[in-house]
Protein backbone atom coordinates (compact mmCIF):
# COMPACT_ATOMS: atom_id res chain seq x y z
CA UNK A 1 0.00 0.00 0.00
CA UNK A 2 1.26 3.02 -1.24
CA UNK A 3 0.36 6.32 0.43
CA UNK A 4 1.07 9.69 -0.85
CA UNK A 5 0.65 13.20 -0.17
CA UNK A 6 -2.39 14.28 -2.17
CA UNK A 7 -2.23 17.39 -4.65
CA UNK A 8 -3.61 20.64 -3.07
CA UNK A 9 -5.10 23.74 -5.16
CA UNK A 10 -5.70 26.40 -2.56
CA UNK A 11 -7.14 28.71 -5.98
CA UNK A 12 -10.20 26.27 -5.81
CA UNK A 13 -10.39 27.09 -1.92
CA UNK A 14 -10.11 30.96 -1.74
CA UNK A 15 -13.87 31.74 -0.72
CA UNK A 16 -13.58 28.68 2.09
CA UNK A 17 -10.33 30.12 3.30
CA UNK A 18 -11.80 33.70 3.49
CA UNK A 19 -14.90 32.43 5.41
CA UNK A 20 -12.56 30.82 7.64
CA UNK A 21 -10.27 33.52 8.44
CA UNK A 22 -13.39 35.57 9.07
CA UNK A 23 -14.82 33.28 11.67
CA UNK A 24 -11.24 32.79 13.47
CA UNK A 25 -10.79 37.04 13.44
CA UNK A 26 -14.02 36.89 14.77
CA UNK A 27 -13.63 34.41 17.97
CA UNK A 28 -10.29 36.69 18.35
CA UNK A 29 -11.96 39.67 18.52
CA UNK A 30 -14.70 38.39 21.10
CA UNK A 31 -12.03 37.47 23.05
CA UNK A 32 -10.25 41.26 23.15
CA UNK A 33 -13.61 42.72 22.98
CA UNK A 34 -16.06 41.27 24.13
CA UNK A 35 -18.91 43.99 23.75
CA UNK A 36 -18.44 46.13 21.38
CA UNK A 37 -21.26 49.13 20.90
CA UNK A 38 -23.33 49.30 16.87
CA UNK A 39 -23.21 46.79 14.39
CA UNK A 40 -18.68 45.83 13.91
CA UNK A 41 -19.22 42.41 14.35
CA UNK A 42 -21.83 42.01 11.34
CA UNK A 43 -19.67 44.83 9.03
CA UNK A 44 -16.82 42.05 9.63
CA UNK A 45 -18.82 39.08 8.73
CA UNK A 46 -20.69 40.79 5.94
CA UNK A 47 -16.82 42.37 4.79
CA UNK A 48 -15.95 38.47 4.92
CA UNK A 49 -18.87 36.98 2.97
CA UNK A 50 -18.57 40.12 0.21
CA UNK A 51 -14.83 38.79 -0.10
CA UNK A 52 -15.88 35.51 -0.73
CA UNK A 53 -18.34 36.58 -2.90
CA UNK A 54 -16.04 38.36 -4.97
CA UNK A 55 -13.72 35.45 -5.08
CA UNK A 56 -16.11 33.07 -5.92
CA UNK A 57 -17.20 35.35 -9.06
CA UNK A 58 -13.70 35.18 -9.98
CA UNK A 59 -14.23 31.31 -10.25
CA UNK A 60 -16.99 31.63 -12.32
CA UNK A 61 -16.86 30.59 -15.90
CA UNK A 62 -12.71 29.70 -15.62
CA UNK A 63 -12.03 25.95 -15.88
CA UNK A 64 -13.24 23.64 -13.46
CA UNK A 65 -10.22 23.01 -10.58
CA UNK A 66 -10.17 19.20 -9.05
CA UNK A 67 -8.15 19.04 -5.83
CA UNK A 68 -7.26 16.91 -3.01
CA UNK A 69 -6.73 14.00 -4.69
CA UNK A 70 -10.15 14.61 -6.45
CA UNK A 71 -12.14 14.61 -3.48
CA UNK A 72 -13.40 18.67 -4.18
CA UNK A 73 -14.03 20.22 -7.14
CA UNK A 74 -15.22 23.69 -8.09
CA UNK A 75 -17.01 23.83 -11.52
CA UNK A 76 -20.12 25.45 -12.58
CA UNK A 77 -22.31 23.42 -10.28
CA UNK A 78 -20.04 24.36 -7.06
CA UNK A 79 -19.83 27.55 -7.98
CA UNK A 80 -23.51 28.51 -8.78
CA UNK A 81 -24.41 26.57 -5.60
CA UNK A 82 -21.55 28.53 -4.05
CA UNK A 83 -23.55 31.62 -5.08
CA UNK A 84 -26.56 30.87 -4.09
CA UNK A 85 -25.48 30.01 -0.75
CA UNK A 86 -23.20 32.95 0.23
CA UNK A 87 -26.44 34.98 -0.49
CA UNK A 88 -28.63 33.43 1.40
CA UNK A 89 -25.83 33.98 4.10
CA UNK A 90 -25.20 37.56 3.31
CA UNK A 91 -29.25 38.18 3.48
CA UNK A 92 -29.33 36.40 7.03
CA UNK A 93 -26.83 38.78 8.26
CA UNK A 94 -28.31 42.06 7.25
CA UNK A 95 -31.44 40.27 9.04
CA UNK A 96 -30.04 38.75 12.11
CA UNK A 97 -28.32 41.86 13.57
CA UNK A 98 -31.30 44.10 14.53
CA UNK A 99 -32.40 40.97 16.87
CA UNK A 100 -29.29 39.94 17.96
CA UNK A 101 -28.84 43.66 19.29
CA UNK A 102 -32.67 43.55 20.74
CA UNK A 103 -32.63 40.37 22.71
CA UNK A 104 -28.89 41.07 23.90
CA UNK A 105 -27.61 37.51 22.56
CA UNK A 106 -23.70 36.96 21.66
CA UNK A 107 -23.40 38.62 18.40
CA UNK A 108 -20.26 37.28 17.27
CA UNK A 109 -20.53 33.77 18.09
CA UNK A 110 -23.79 33.85 16.23
CA UNK A 111 -21.89 34.81 13.16
CA UNK A 112 -19.05 32.58 14.23
CA UNK A 113 -21.19 29.37 14.20
CA UNK A 114 -23.07 31.19 10.88
CA UNK A 115 -19.84 31.49 8.80
CA UNK A 116 -18.95 27.84 9.88
CA UNK A 117 -22.40 26.34 8.47
CA UNK A 118 -21.54 28.40 5.33
CA UNK A 119 -18.49 26.90 5.12
CA UNK A 120 -19.95 23.27 5.38
CA UNK A 121 -22.46 23.87 2.85
CA UNK A 122 -20.34 24.83 0.33
CA UNK A 123 -18.49 22.11 1.21
CA UNK A 124 -21.13 19.67 0.60
CA UNK A 125 -22.10 21.12 -2.57
CA UNK A 126 -18.31 21.32 -3.77
CA UNK A 127 -17.44 17.41 -2.68
CA UNK A 128 -16.76 15.15 -5.50
CA UNK A 129 -16.43 12.38 -2.94
CA UNK A 130 -18.67 10.71 -0.74
CA UNK A 131 -16.15 11.48 2.20
CA UNK A 132 -15.83 15.01 2.20
CA UNK A 133 -19.56 14.85 1.17
CA UNK A 134 -20.69 14.03 4.08
CA UNK A 135 -18.08 15.95 6.39
CA UNK A 136 -19.73 19.07 4.29
CA UNK A 137 -23.04 17.73 5.29
CA UNK A 138 -22.42 17.42 8.69
CA UNK A 139 -20.36 20.63 9.47
CA UNK A 140 -23.18 22.37 7.94
CA UNK A 141 -26.03 20.86 10.66
CA UNK A 142 -24.44 20.78 13.46
CA UNK A 143 -23.98 24.65 13.36
CA UNK A 144 -27.47 25.12 11.67
CA UNK A 145 -27.94 22.66 15.49
CA UNK A 146 -26.87 25.66 17.44
CA UNK A 147 -28.36 28.50 15.71
CA UNK A 148 -31.79 26.70 16.08
CA UNK A 149 -30.89 26.47 20.07
CA UNK A 150 -29.67 30.17 19.69
CA UNK A 151 -32.36 31.66 21.94
CA UNK A 152 -31.20 29.79 25.03
CA UNK A 153 -34.15 31.78 27.41
CA UNK A 154 -36.93 31.11 24.68
CA UNK A 155 -38.38 27.12 25.57
CA UNK A 156 -39.27 27.24 21.88
CA UNK A 157 -36.17 27.78 20.48
CA UNK A 158 -34.50 24.77 22.97
CA UNK A 159 -37.33 22.46 22.06
CA UNK A 160 -36.91 22.99 18.27
CA UNK A 161 -33.09 22.49 18.57
CA UNK A 162 -33.45 19.24 20.64
CA UNK A 163 -36.00 17.85 18.09
CA UNK A 164 -33.73 18.86 15.00
CA UNK A 165 -30.71 17.65 16.74
CA UNK A 166 -32.20 14.29 16.99
CA UNK A 167 -33.56 13.69 14.13
CA UNK A 168 -30.41 15.54 12.00
CA UNK A 169 -28.14 13.07 13.40
CA UNK A 170 -30.47 10.39 12.90
CA UNK A 171 -30.84 10.79 9.46
CA UNK A 172 -26.76 11.86 9.24
CA UNK A 173 -26.45 7.93 10.36
CA UNK A 174 -28.59 6.64 7.76
CA UNK A 175 -26.87 8.81 5.31
CA UNK A 176 -23.53 7.59 6.38
CA UNK A 177 -24.73 4.10 5.94
CA UNK A 178 -25.98 4.60 2.61
CA UNK A 179 -22.25 5.72 1.66
CA UNK A 180 -20.77 3.41 3.65
CA UNK A 181 -22.41 0.67 1.51
CA UNK A 182 -21.59 2.46 -1.60
CA UNK A 183 -17.93 2.58 -0.90
CA UNK A 184 -17.77 -1.09 0.00
CA UNK A 185 -19.48 -2.29 -3.19
CA UNK A 186 -18.24 -0.21 -5.35
CA UNK A 187 -14.61 0.15 -4.14
CA UNK A 188 -14.42 3.67 -4.33
CA UNK A 189 -15.30 6.64 -2.24
CA UNK A 190 -14.86 8.85 -5.75
CA UNK A 191 -17.93 9.55 -7.05
CA UNK A 192 -16.72 8.94 -10.65
CA UNK A 193 -15.47 6.11 -9.89
CA UNK A 194 -18.86 5.13 -7.79
CA UNK A 195 -20.41 6.42 -11.75
CA UNK A 196 -18.20 4.03 -13.57
CA UNK A 197 -19.49 1.22 -11.21
CA UNK A 198 -22.94 1.74 -11.68
CA UNK A 199 -23.02 2.35 -15.63
CA UNK A 200 -24.08 -0.78 -16.61
CA UNK A 201 -26.22 -1.29 -13.66
CA UNK A 202 -23.97 -2.36 -10.73
CA UNK A 203 -24.55 -6.25 -12.28
CA UNK A 204 -24.34 -8.76 -9.28
CA UNK A 205 -24.23 -6.10 -6.87
CA UNK A 206 -27.11 -4.19 -7.87
CA UNK A 207 -29.70 -5.45 -4.71
CA UNK A 208 -26.16 -3.67 -2.43
CA UNK A 209 -26.54 -0.60 -4.94
CA UNK A 210 -30.21 -0.43 -4.82
CA UNK A 211 -30.04 -0.60 -0.71
CA UNK A 212 -27.16 2.12 -0.46
CA UNK A 213 -29.30 4.59 -3.07
CA UNK A 214 -32.44 3.94 -0.64
CA UNK A 215 -30.82 4.69 2.38
CA UNK A 216 -28.97 7.96 0.90
CA UNK A 217 -32.15 9.11 -0.70
CA UNK A 218 -33.80 8.56 2.69
CA UNK A 219 -30.88 10.62 4.50
CA UNK A 220 -30.59 13.41 2.50
CA UNK A 221 -34.24 13.52 2.11
CA UNK A 222 -34.56 14.34 5.90
CA UNK A 223 -31.81 16.93 5.33
CA UNK A 224 -34.02 18.66 2.16
CA UNK A 225 -37.48 17.78 4.57
CA UNK A 226 -39.08 15.89 2.12
CA UNK A 227 -42.27 13.93 3.45
CA UNK A 228 -42.09 11.66 5.05
CA UNK A 229 -38.80 13.13 6.68
CA UNK A 230 -39.91 16.04 7.22
CA UNK A 231 -41.14 15.38 10.95
CA UNK A 232 -38.39 17.50 12.62
CA UNK A 233 -39.31 20.83 10.02
CA UNK A 234 -42.12 22.43 11.45
CA UNK A 235 -40.87 22.50 14.73
CA UNK A 236 -37.73 23.34 14.05
CA UNK A 237 -38.54 26.20 12.01
CA UNK A 238 -41.06 27.90 14.44
CA UNK A 239 -38.77 26.99 17.14
CA UNK A 240 -35.86 28.46 15.97
CA UNK A 241 -35.39 31.98 15.80
CA UNK A 242 -37.02 33.86 12.92
CA UNK A 243 -33.45 34.59 11.04
CA UNK A 244 -32.61 31.39 11.17
CA UNK A 245 -35.46 29.39 10.03
CA UNK A 246 -35.02 32.02 7.14
CA UNK A 247 -31.25 30.74 6.93
CA UNK A 248 -32.02 27.26 7.25
CA UNK A 249 -34.98 27.18 4.93
CA UNK A 250 -32.88 28.68 1.79
CA UNK A 251 -29.20 28.13 2.59
CA UNK A 252 -29.73 24.78 3.95
CA UNK A 253 -32.03 23.52 1.49
CA UNK A 254 -30.11 24.67 -1.33
CA UNK A 255 -26.78 22.66 -0.08
CA UNK A 256 -28.78 19.66 1.06
CA UNK A 257 -29.92 19.73 -2.98
CA UNK A 258 -26.83 20.88 -3.86
CA UNK A 259 -25.38 16.89 -2.17
CA UNK A 260 -28.68 15.55 -3.79
CA UNK A 261 -28.46 16.18 -7.16
CA UNK A 262 -24.47 16.26 -7.35
CA UNK A 263 -24.44 12.62 -6.07
CA UNK A 264 -27.43 11.13 -8.49
CA UNK A 265 -26.08 12.61 -11.38
CA UNK A 266 -22.87 12.08 -10.98
CA UNK A 267 -22.55 9.17 -8.88
CA UNK A 268 -25.19 7.20 -9.98
CA UNK A 269 -26.51 8.62 -13.28
CA UNK A 270 -26.53 5.27 -14.55
CA UNK A 271 -29.37 4.00 -12.43
CA UNK A 272 -31.60 7.50 -12.60
CA UNK A 273 -34.44 4.81 -14.13
CA UNK A 274 -34.38 3.50 -10.66
CA UNK A 275 -33.97 6.74 -8.29
CA UNK A 276 -36.34 8.53 -11.00
CA UNK A 277 -39.60 7.19 -10.08
CA UNK A 278 -38.77 6.67 -6.58
CA UNK A 279 -38.38 11.03 -6.53
CA UNK A 280 -41.74 10.86 -8.07
CA UNK A 281 -43.70 9.30 -5.21
CA UNK A 282 -41.28 11.61 -2.81
CA UNK A 283 -42.33 14.80 -4.60
CA UNK A 284 -46.08 13.49 -5.09
CA UNK A 285 -45.96 13.16 -1.40
CA UNK A 286 -44.13 16.21 -0.33
CA UNK A 287 -46.15 18.89 -2.27
CA UNK A 288 -49.72 17.53 -1.64
CA UNK A 289 -48.66 17.44 2.08
CA UNK A 290 -46.76 20.44 2.64
CA UNK A 291 -49.48 22.77 0.63
CA UNK A 292 -52.50 20.81 2.39
CA UNK A 293 -51.10 20.99 6.03
CA UNK A 294 -50.29 25.17 5.26
CA UNK A 295 -53.56 25.84 4.93
CA UNK A 296 -54.83 25.16 8.52
CA UNK A 297 -51.87 26.69 10.40
CA UNK A 298 -52.41 29.74 12.13
CA UNK A 299 -49.18 30.82 12.64
CA UNK A 300 -47.59 32.22 9.69
CA UNK A 301 -44.02 31.40 10.74
CA UNK A 302 -45.55 27.75 10.95
CA UNK A 303 -47.77 28.10 7.69
CA UNK A 304 -44.15 29.32 5.95
CA UNK A 305 -42.31 26.31 7.27
CA UNK A 306 -44.83 23.72 5.52
CA UNK A 307 -44.91 26.21 2.45
CA UNK A 308 -41.36 25.12 2.34
CA UNK A 309 -42.18 21.34 2.60
CA UNK A 310 -44.12 22.22 -0.34
CA UNK A 311 -41.21 23.78 -2.87
CA UNK A 312 -38.89 21.15 -1.78
CA UNK A 313 -41.82 18.92 -3.65
CA UNK A 314 -41.84 21.28 -6.16
CA UNK A 315 -37.63 21.15 -6.04
CA UNK A 316 -37.92 17.01 -6.42
CA UNK A 317 -40.48 17.48 -9.05
CA UNK A 318 -37.82 18.97 -11.17
CA UNK A 319 -34.76 16.47 -10.24
CA UNK A 320 -37.35 13.58 -10.67
CA UNK A 321 -36.94 13.76 -14.85
CA UNK A 322 -33.39 14.18 -14.85
CA UNK A 323 -31.54 11.62 -17.26
CA UNK A 324 -28.56 11.41 -18.75
CA UNK A 325 -29.75 12.48 -22.31
CA UNK A 326 -32.19 15.32 -20.40
CA UNK A 327 -30.74 17.04 -17.86
CA UNK A 328 -33.17 20.16 -18.09
CA UNK A 329 -34.71 18.79 -14.60
CA UNK A 330 -31.61 19.50 -13.07
CA UNK A 331 -31.43 23.02 -14.03
CA UNK A 332 -34.99 23.88 -13.16
CA UNK A 333 -33.71 22.88 -9.51
CA UNK A 334 -30.57 24.99 -9.39
CA UNK A 335 -32.57 27.49 -11.04
CA UNK A 336 -35.12 27.53 -8.58
CA UNK A 337 -33.10 27.44 -5.34
CA UNK A 338 -31.67 30.97 -6.89
CA UNK A 339 -34.91 32.28 -6.70
CA UNK A 340 -35.72 30.76 -3.80
CA UNK A 341 -33.20 33.09 -1.86
CA UNK A 342 -35.02 36.32 -2.19
CA UNK A 343 -38.57 35.32 -2.04
CA UNK A 344 -38.38 33.16 1.05
CA UNK A 345 -35.87 35.40 2.93
CA UNK A 346 -38.31 38.30 2.33
CA UNK A 347 -40.72 36.27 3.92
CA UNK A 348 -39.33 35.14 6.96
CA UNK A 349 -37.51 38.60 7.28
CA UNK A 350 -40.61 40.43 7.58
CA UNK A 351 -41.84 37.97 10.36
CA UNK A 352 -38.57 38.74 12.00
CA UNK A 353 -38.90 42.54 11.90
CA UNK A 354 -42.76 42.30 13.05
CA UNK A 355 -41.01 40.63 15.80
CA UNK A 356 -38.73 42.74 16.24
CA UNK A 357 -41.50 45.81 16.46
CA UNK A 358 -42.92 43.66 19.51
CA UNK A 359 -45.45 42.11 17.17
CA UNK A 360 -46.02 38.30 16.80
CA UNK A 361 -46.45 36.26 13.73
CA UNK A 362 -49.57 34.57 13.95
CA UNK A 363 -52.50 36.12 11.36
CA UNK A 364 -54.30 37.84 13.72
CA UNK A 365 -50.37 39.93 14.51
CA UNK A 366 -50.84 40.48 10.40
CA UNK A 367 -54.20 41.73 10.74
CA UNK A 368 -54.54 45.74 8.94
CA UNK A 369 -50.61 45.70 8.48
CA UNK A 370 -51.30 47.99 5.64
CA UNK A 371 -52.28 50.82 7.77
CA UNK A 372 -49.46 50.37 10.31
CA UNK A 373 -46.91 49.68 8.10
CA UNK A 374 -47.59 49.56 4.66
CA UNK A 375 -43.68 49.10 3.36
CA UNK A 376 -43.90 46.15 5.16
CA UNK A 377 -47.11 44.64 4.41
CA UNK A 378 -46.67 45.19 0.68
CA UNK A 379 -43.37 43.50 0.62
CA UNK A 380 -44.51 40.83 2.23
CA UNK A 381 -46.93 40.15 0.03
CA UNK A 382 -44.84 40.63 -2.42
CA UNK A 383 -42.14 37.74 -1.22
CA UNK A 384 -45.69 35.36 -0.73
CA UNK A 385 -47.18 36.04 -4.22
CA UNK A 386 -43.46 35.09 -5.57
CA UNK A 387 -43.61 32.21 -3.33
CA UNK A 388 -46.82 31.60 -4.73
CA UNK A 389 -45.40 31.45 -8.33
CA UNK A 390 -47.54 34.77 -9.50
CA UNK A 391 -46.10 36.58 -12.47
CA UNK A 392 -43.97 39.64 -12.14
CA UNK A 393 -42.14 37.68 -9.03
CA UNK A 394 -38.99 35.53 -10.00
CA UNK A 395 -41.30 32.70 -8.37
CA UNK A 396 -43.41 32.44 -11.83
CA UNK A 397 -40.11 31.08 -13.35
CA UNK A 398 -39.49 28.73 -10.89
CA UNK A 399 -42.84 26.78 -11.68
CA UNK A 400 -42.24 27.47 -15.36
CA UNK A 401 -38.94 25.85 -15.94
CA UNK A 402 -40.28 22.76 -13.28
CA UNK A 403 -43.48 22.42 -15.61
CA UNK A 404 -40.79 22.41 -18.93
CA UNK A 405 -38.77 20.03 -17.14
CA UNK A 406 -41.49 17.42 -16.84
CA UNK A 407 -42.86 18.26 -20.34
CA UNK A 408 -39.37 17.58 -21.72
CA UNK A 409 -38.87 14.53 -19.98
CA UNK A 410 -42.70 12.87 -20.78
CA UNK A 411 -43.94 13.52 -17.30
CA UNK A 412 -46.56 16.07 -18.34
CA UNK A 413 -49.12 14.51 -16.09
CA UNK A 414 -46.88 15.27 -13.01
CA UNK A 415 -45.91 19.06 -14.46
CA UNK A 416 -50.04 19.83 -13.92
CA UNK A 417 -50.31 18.01 -10.89
CA UNK A 418 -47.56 20.80 -9.47
CA UNK A 419 -49.85 23.81 -11.13
CA UNK A 420 -52.84 22.17 -9.58
CA UNK A 421 -50.88 22.30 -6.56
CA UNK A 422 -49.44 25.58 -6.38
CA UNK A 423 -53.29 26.76 -7.44
CA UNK A 424 -54.23 25.43 -4.09
CA UNK A 425 -50.93 26.81 -1.98
CA UNK A 426 -52.53 30.24 -3.34
CA UNK A 427 -54.96 30.09 -0.99
CA UNK A 428 -53.08 29.94 2.46
CA UNK A 429 -50.72 32.67 0.64
CA UNK A 430 -53.48 35.11 -0.62
CA UNK A 431 -55.31 34.77 2.76
CA UNK A 432 -52.37 36.26 4.78
CA UNK A 433 -52.18 39.06 2.01
CA UNK A 434 -56.47 39.41 2.94
CA UNK A 435 -55.60 40.24 6.63
CA UNK A 436 -53.01 42.53 5.94
CA UNK A 437 -54.95 44.51 3.39
CA UNK A 438 -58.70 44.70 4.31
CA UNK A 439 -58.90 43.28 7.95
CA UNK A 440 -58.65 46.19 11.02
CA UNK A 441 -55.73 46.43 12.53
CA UNK A 442 -55.46 44.58 16.25
CA UNK A 443 -52.09 45.47 18.51
CA UNK A 444 -50.01 47.98 18.41
CA UNK A 445 -46.37 47.93 17.05
CA UNK A 446 -43.42 49.56 18.50
CA UNK A 447 -40.63 51.12 15.66
CA UNK A 448 -36.76 50.71 17.07
CA UNK A 449 -34.57 51.57 13.98
CA UNK A 450 -33.08 48.68 12.33
CA UNK A 451 -31.33 50.00 9.14
CA UNK A 452 -29.51 46.94 8.65
CA UNK A 453 -32.74 44.43 8.29
CA UNK A 454 -34.42 47.37 5.97
CA UNK A 455 -31.53 47.12 3.69
CA UNK A 456 -31.74 43.37 3.99
CA UNK A 457 -35.25 43.48 2.99
CA UNK A 458 -34.60 45.84 0.19
CA UNK A 459 -32.01 43.75 -1.65
CA UNK A 460 -34.12 40.73 -1.16
CA UNK A 461 -37.51 42.63 -2.70
CA UNK A 462 -35.14 43.68 -5.54
CA UNK A 463 -33.91 40.37 -6.51
CA UNK A 464 -37.50 38.99 -6.12
CA UNK A 465 -38.88 41.42 -8.74
CA UNK A 466 -35.88 42.42 -10.75
CA UNK A 467 -35.56 38.53 -11.37
CA UNK A 468 -38.63 38.67 -12.90
CA UNK A 469 -36.72 40.67 -15.55
CA UNK A 470 -33.46 39.60 -15.58
CA UNK A 471 -33.65 35.72 -15.23
CA UNK A 472 -32.40 34.26 -18.29
CA UNK A 473 -28.49 34.69 -17.16
CA UNK A 474 -28.79 32.56 -14.10
CA UNK A 475 -30.98 29.96 -16.16
CA UNK A 476 -28.01 29.85 -18.61
CA UNK A 477 -25.49 29.52 -15.53
CA UNK A 478 -28.01 27.15 -14.23
CA UNK A 479 -27.73 25.18 -17.70
CA UNK A 480 -24.31 25.24 -18.17
CA UNK A 481 -23.76 24.21 -14.44
CA UNK A 482 -25.61 20.93 -14.72
CA UNK A 483 -23.73 19.94 -18.29
CA UNK A 484 -26.31 21.09 -21.03
CA UNK A 485 -24.62 22.19 -23.52
CA UNK A 486 -21.10 21.69 -22.51
CA UNK B 1 -8.02 -17.51 9.81
CA UNK B 2 -9.78 -13.99 10.01
CA UNK B 3 -13.87 -14.63 9.74
CA UNK B 4 -14.81 -13.67 6.32
CA UNK B 5 -16.28 -10.54 5.62
CA UNK B 6 -19.84 -10.94 5.39
CA UNK B 7 -19.85 -11.43 9.11
CA UNK B 8 -18.46 -8.40 10.19
CA UNK B 9 -21.49 -6.74 7.65
CA UNK B 10 -24.34 -8.90 9.23
CA UNK B 11 -22.50 -7.77 12.93
CA UNK B 12 -22.69 -4.16 11.42
CA UNK B 13 -26.27 -4.36 10.30
CA UNK B 14 -27.55 -5.97 13.52
CA UNK B 15 -25.52 -2.70 15.89
CA UNK B 16 -27.20 -0.63 12.97
CA UNK B 17 -30.99 -1.80 13.25
CA UNK B 18 -30.46 -1.85 16.96
CA UNK B 19 -29.75 1.81 16.93
CA UNK B 20 -32.36 2.23 14.21
CA UNK B 21 -35.12 0.36 16.68
CA UNK B 22 -33.79 2.49 19.79
CA UNK B 23 -34.32 5.50 18.09
CA UNK B 24 -37.52 4.85 16.62
CA UNK B 25 -39.25 3.31 20.26
CA UNK B 26 -37.44 4.95 23.14
CA UNK B 27 -38.56 7.96 24.83
CA UNK B 28 -35.59 9.15 27.18
CA UNK B 29 -33.04 11.60 24.79
CA UNK B 30 -29.84 10.17 26.27
CA UNK B 31 -30.48 6.76 25.36
CA UNK B 32 -32.31 8.38 21.67
CA UNK B 33 -28.84 9.88 21.14
CA UNK B 34 -26.87 6.73 22.19
CA UNK B 35 -29.06 4.63 19.91
CA UNK B 36 -27.47 7.58 17.56
CA UNK B 37 -24.11 6.33 18.12
CA UNK B 38 -24.45 3.45 17.96
CA UNK B 39 -25.80 3.70 14.02
CA UNK B 40 -22.43 5.55 13.38
CA UNK B 41 -20.22 3.16 14.65
CA UNK B 42 -22.43 -0.02 12.81
CA UNK B 43 -20.97 2.46 10.10
CA UNK B 44 -17.59 2.23 11.37
CA UNK B 45 -17.69 -1.39 11.60
CA UNK B 46 -18.51 -1.89 7.80
CA UNK B 47 -15.69 0.68 7.01
CA UNK B 48 -13.20 -0.53 8.48
CA UNK B 49 -14.16 -4.48 7.09
CA UNK B 50 -15.05 -3.09 3.80
CA UNK B 51 -11.57 -1.25 3.81
CA UNK B 52 -10.11 -4.22 4.75
CA UNK B 53 -11.57 -6.43 2.26
CA UNK B 54 -10.71 -4.15 -0.65
CA UNK B 55 -7.75 -3.88 0.96
CA UNK B 56 -7.47 0.43 0.82
CA UNK B 57 -7.13 2.74 3.38
CA UNK B 58 -10.01 4.47 2.33
CA UNK B 59 -12.26 3.00 5.26
CA UNK B 60 -10.04 3.61 7.79
CA UNK B 61 -9.31 6.79 6.43
CA UNK B 62 -13.20 7.62 6.48
CA UNK B 63 -13.85 5.96 10.02
CA UNK B 64 -11.34 9.04 11.22
CA UNK B 65 -13.71 11.52 9.85
CA UNK B 66 -16.68 9.91 11.45
CA UNK B 67 -15.52 9.51 15.06
CA UNK B 68 -14.48 13.45 15.02
CA UNK B 69 -17.99 14.15 13.36
CA UNK B 70 -19.77 12.11 16.18
CA UNK B 71 -17.73 14.20 18.72
CA UNK B 72 -18.47 17.00 17.55
CA UNK B 73 -22.05 16.22 17.46
CA UNK B 74 -21.93 14.97 21.00
CA UNK B 75 -20.70 18.29 22.16
CA UNK B 76 -23.24 20.06 20.28
CA UNK B 77 -25.59 17.64 21.15
CA UNK B 78 -25.47 17.74 25.11
CA UNK B 79 -24.88 21.32 25.03
CA UNK B 80 -28.55 21.71 23.49
CA UNK B 81 -30.02 18.77 26.09
CA UNK B 82 -28.64 20.78 28.91
CA UNK B 83 -30.18 24.10 27.99
CA UNK B 84 -33.53 22.07 27.67
CA UNK B 85 -32.80 20.75 30.93
CA UNK B 86 -32.28 24.06 32.46
CA UNK B 87 -36.20 24.91 31.48
CA UNK B 88 -37.76 21.93 31.95
CA UNK B 89 -36.33 19.12 34.35
CA UNK B 90 -37.28 16.62 31.99
CA UNK B 91 -35.35 14.59 29.23
CA UNK B 92 -38.08 12.67 27.44
CA UNK B 93 -38.98 13.59 24.22
CA UNK B 94 -42.97 12.93 24.88
CA UNK B 95 -43.13 15.85 26.83
CA UNK B 96 -41.70 18.42 24.92
CA UNK B 97 -44.91 19.25 23.11
CA UNK B 98 -44.54 23.22 23.09
CA UNK B 99 -44.09 23.07 19.40
CA UNK B 100 -47.22 21.21 17.46
CA UNK B 101 -50.20 22.18 15.80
Amino acid sequence: MQVKFPDVNLLALWPVIALVVTALVLLVVVVVRPRLEGAFYALLTLAGLAVALVLTLIQAGSTPISTFAGTWRTDDFAVFFTLVILAASILAVFLSEDWLRLHNVGQPEFYTVLLCGTVGMITSVSATDVMTLFLGIELMSVPTYLLTGFAKHERTSNEGAMKYFLLGAFSSAILLYGLVWAFGVTGSTNMDAIARFVANGGGESRPAILLALLLIITGLGFKVAAVPFHMWTPDAYQGAPTVVTAFMSVAGKAAAFGALVRLLTQAFPGLSGDWGPVLVVLSVITMLLGNIVAIVQNDVKRMLAYSAIGHTGFMLVGLSTWSPSNRFGAASVLFYAFMYVFMNMGAFGILAWLENHGGGTTLDHLDGLWSKAPAAATSLAVFLLGLMGFPLTAGLWTKVFVFQATAQAGYTWLGVLMLLISAVAAVFYLRVVVRMFMFEPKLAIASPSQPLMVIGLAVALIGTVGLFVLFTPVLEFAERAVGIGA
Amino acid sequence: MTPPLEWYLIFSAALFTIGLVGVLVRRHVLIIFMSVELMLNACNVALVAFGRHLDTLTGQNFVVFVITVAAAEAAVGLGIILSLAHHKDTVDVGEMDILKQ
